[in-house]
């Protein structure tokens, strides 16, 4: 039995309850950002003021107009990757996992579970300071394809994948004897 | 052991059939031929020494055939290989020692050729097609046809979950059996259109240009007595002559590499039979190297219908059956899809649906995407294109030819509207077709539960007014569509992820 069903009344991604991540996640954005900026800056700094080398006026110039422009760039990154990180959300169905992120272009990304080949947790070195992980969910498309989740707590990341796991193999044990009433 | 002992168990070591010989030194010549870009310059640099001393090009002739007559033993030699109880294992490899060992489960499907030097002894490479290891090339060369139906049997006995189950018999036949249902066939005339319709000419053409000149001052050395440089030379020729001239050539151009584009269709294409078989479709076709490609239905993700400008002519079509290409590793495989060349509407229509029973791809009300498309691309291709265009000709010294650059806006334009008016979609509750295409119309159909995840975004100046873009992503891969509607936008991902979870069918 295949009944049409209606597309007003099916469930709807705009009804999606958003999940915000974790409360200092755009606060580690903004600190990874920033000790890259300030390290080129600071590379700057060290140029101009080294005692070793005599350095050309024009080269200090340069020098200077650089370590300005790196700062107004650091400046207007952190403030993207606030926004951004604060603009990042996810969702958890009974069926399919979502992730919202971009701040002037918003994306919706849907991973339905019964697709999932793969769930794993990552955690560079400045997330596991900050206790935050990395949820990537792998589908049967192409690597561009895969929905990766950060700035998710540990735990929640772990808990998360353990519950799409759990859901995986139960879709797979629910799909068993329909298979195998297929092949008969 | 020099040749294969059919009485022997495909579990011990096995050397294949020694015509196997020819297969690796035409490897080893194909390799050659490879590194062609690299040893041309290398020629060029010795030129003047071989010039001189004619004995060396001798000695270079007889070294390459000497080195690929030892290589070739030399291959033949390293390559043996066994049949275990869930594994085949290939040992070979001159320079590199390569041990591959494939379980059966791991085995998509098994392919087959026959180059033309394999026919007097009837004997065929198997191609063992791994799921997601493009790059590992399971191939075992020249095997009879009694062991490649064994190789097939201890194969198939293990239920790989990426086989079919429902797959049995006649899956590497080279040819069709009596029962087989050939849903389609090609004749040399189809061919020839597809030859014609399909040469990338143009491509060549242009590929070419930056060494026309070099070319001619090459010819021109070698026939002093005719002078080329004249011939293609303005000042020394009326306009008309020059003209006549250019236009000769490039028609001779253009018909020769037609001519080559019509006899390479023949040869990848002669004898084309797809057949229906069992829950997979299975094309054979080729003059020289003989071809059998199989896919099982049920992994077909989506289905492509696409039709060059000069296809459009013809009234053809290319239909592409689109299966999994990629693993999670994101490795590209291109081999696994399978086309009918040059087939009409009416024929694809019904090979499309041969696959999975979907609605007339043609006669779709398709929806267009916005006209706003126009106005993005316009500015941001032909407002920058025309202003740098005004501003070349108005500070530079002025020609009447110049104001020929203005062409090249007007141009992009057309193709900017031209690109838009191709774009269309329609989903049903089943199936979603995408129309999309420049010069040429494409149409794609998926059906929608085999959806793998979906992606649904949108600019906040599309919001306003009420736009969207849709990304589909399937495992043969990624369908998008941009700004659309945004209540048909949200209706393909709320119905495509509906039916990916909700529905019975299995997506492979």
């Amino acid at each position: 039995m295949n009944q049409n069903i209606l597309s007003e009344s099916l469930p709807s991604i705009e009804d999606l309850v958003k999940i915000p991540l974790a409360r200092h996640y755009p606060l580690m954005c903004v600190i990874t950002v920033a000790i890259v900026d300030l390290t080129l800056v600071a590379a700057g700094i060290l140029v101009l003021i080294q005692p070793f080398v005599a350095i050309e006026q024009n080269i200090r110039d340069t020098t200077s107009m650089l370590i300005i422009a790196a700062l107004a760039l650091g400046v207007l990154s952190c403030l993207y990757q606030w926004f951004g990180a604060k603009a990042k959300f996810y969702a958890v169905r009974e069926h399919d996992i979502s992730f919202f992120s971009g701040i002037v272009f918003r994306y919706v990304s849907t991973q339905p579970t019964n697709r999932i080949q793969h769930v794993e947790v990552s955690q560079g070195p400045i997330e596991r300071f900050a206790n935050l992980a990395k949820l990537h969910v792998y589908s049967a498309g192409s690597a561009m394809q895969t929905c990766v989740i950060p700035g998710l707590e540990k735990d929640k990341a772990n808990q998360l994948r353990q519950y799409l796991l759990n859901h995986v193999n139960a879709e797979q044990e629910a799909n068993k004897p329909q298979e195998n009433d297929e092949s008969a | 052991m020099s040749q294969l002992d059919m009485s022997q168990p495909l579990g011990n070591w096995q050397r294949v059939h020694p015509i196997a010989l020819i297969y690796f030194a035409v490897q080893f010549l194909k390799g050659l031929v490879s590194q062609l870009f690299v040893l041309v310059p290398v020629f060029i640099g010795l030129r003047s020494a071989l010039d001189s001393n004619p004995a060396a090009i001798t000695g270079i002739i007889v070294g390459a055939s000497t080195l690929m007559v030892v290589y070739a033993i030399a291959a033949y030699f390293a390559f043996k290989f066994r049949v275990n109880q869930d594994s085949v294992e290939i040992h070979k490899g001159v320079f590199k020692r390569l041990k591959l060992n494939l379980p059966f489960d791991k085995i998509q499907d098994v392919k087959l050729e026959q180059p033309i030097y394999f026919r007097w002894h009837n004997t065929r490479v198997v191609l063992l097609d791994t799921a997601g290891s493009a790059k590992q090339e399971a191939n075992i060369v020249a095997l009879p046809e009694a062991t490649t139906n064994a190789l097939r049997d201890q194969i198939q006995q293990q239920k790989s979950p990426l086989q079919n189950p429902s797959a049995q018999s006649g899956v590497t036949a080279l040819d069709t059996n009596e029962n087989d249902e050939v849903l389609n066939r090609r004749s040399i005339s189809d061919l020839t259109i597809h030859g014609i319709t399909n040469n990338r000419v143009w491509i060549i053409l242009g590929a070419f240009s930056p060494f026309v000149d070099d070319t001619i001052r090459y010819v021109d050395n070698h026939f002093a007595d005719f002078d080329l440089l004249a011939m293609y030379s303005v000042d020394q020729q009326d306009l008309v002559i020059y003209l006549a001239f250019v236009f000769s050539t490039a028609l001779a151009i253009f018909l020769f590499i037609t001519l080559l584009s019509i006899v390479g269709a023949i040869i990848t294409f002669y004898d084309y039979r797809l057949v229906k078989l069992e829950g997979r479709l299975r094309r054979l076709s080729g003059l020289l190297t003989k071809y059998q490609i199989s896919i099982n239905i049920s992994r077909i993700q989506h289905i492509e219908y696409n039709q060059d400008w000069l296809d459009g002519l013809f009234g053809r079509i290319n239909l592409v059956y689109k299966q999994i290409s990629h693993f999670a590793q994101g490795a590209v495989n291109d081999k696994s899809s399978l086309m009918v060349p040059s087939v009409t509407s009416q024929q694809s229509v019904y090979l499309g649906q041969a696959a999975f029973p979907h609605s007339n791809p043609f006669e779709q009300s398709f929806q267009r995407i916005s006209k706003r498309f126009i106005v993005k691309y316009s500015a941001l291709l032909t407002l920058p294109v025309t202003s740098g265009i005004i501003a070349g000709v108005l500070f530079s010294q002025i020609s009447s030819l110049q104001y020929f650059w203005l062409l090249v806006p007007i141009v992009l334009q057309g193709m900017i509207i031209l690109r838009w008016a191709r774009w269309g979609v329609y989903c049903d509750q089943t199936h979603l077709y995408i129309r999309k295409g420049l010069f040429g119309v494409d149409r794609v159909v998926c059906p929608l539960h085999k959806i793998q995840q979906s992606d649904y975004a949108q600019s906040i100046f599309q919001r306003r007014v009420g736009l969207a873009n849709v990304k589909i992503g399937l495992a043969s891969s990624v369908l998008t569509v941009p700004m659309i509607k945004q209540e048909i936008a949200l209706n393909i991902v709320n119905q495509g992820l509906y039916r990916a979870e909700f529905s019975d069918q299995n997506w492979m």
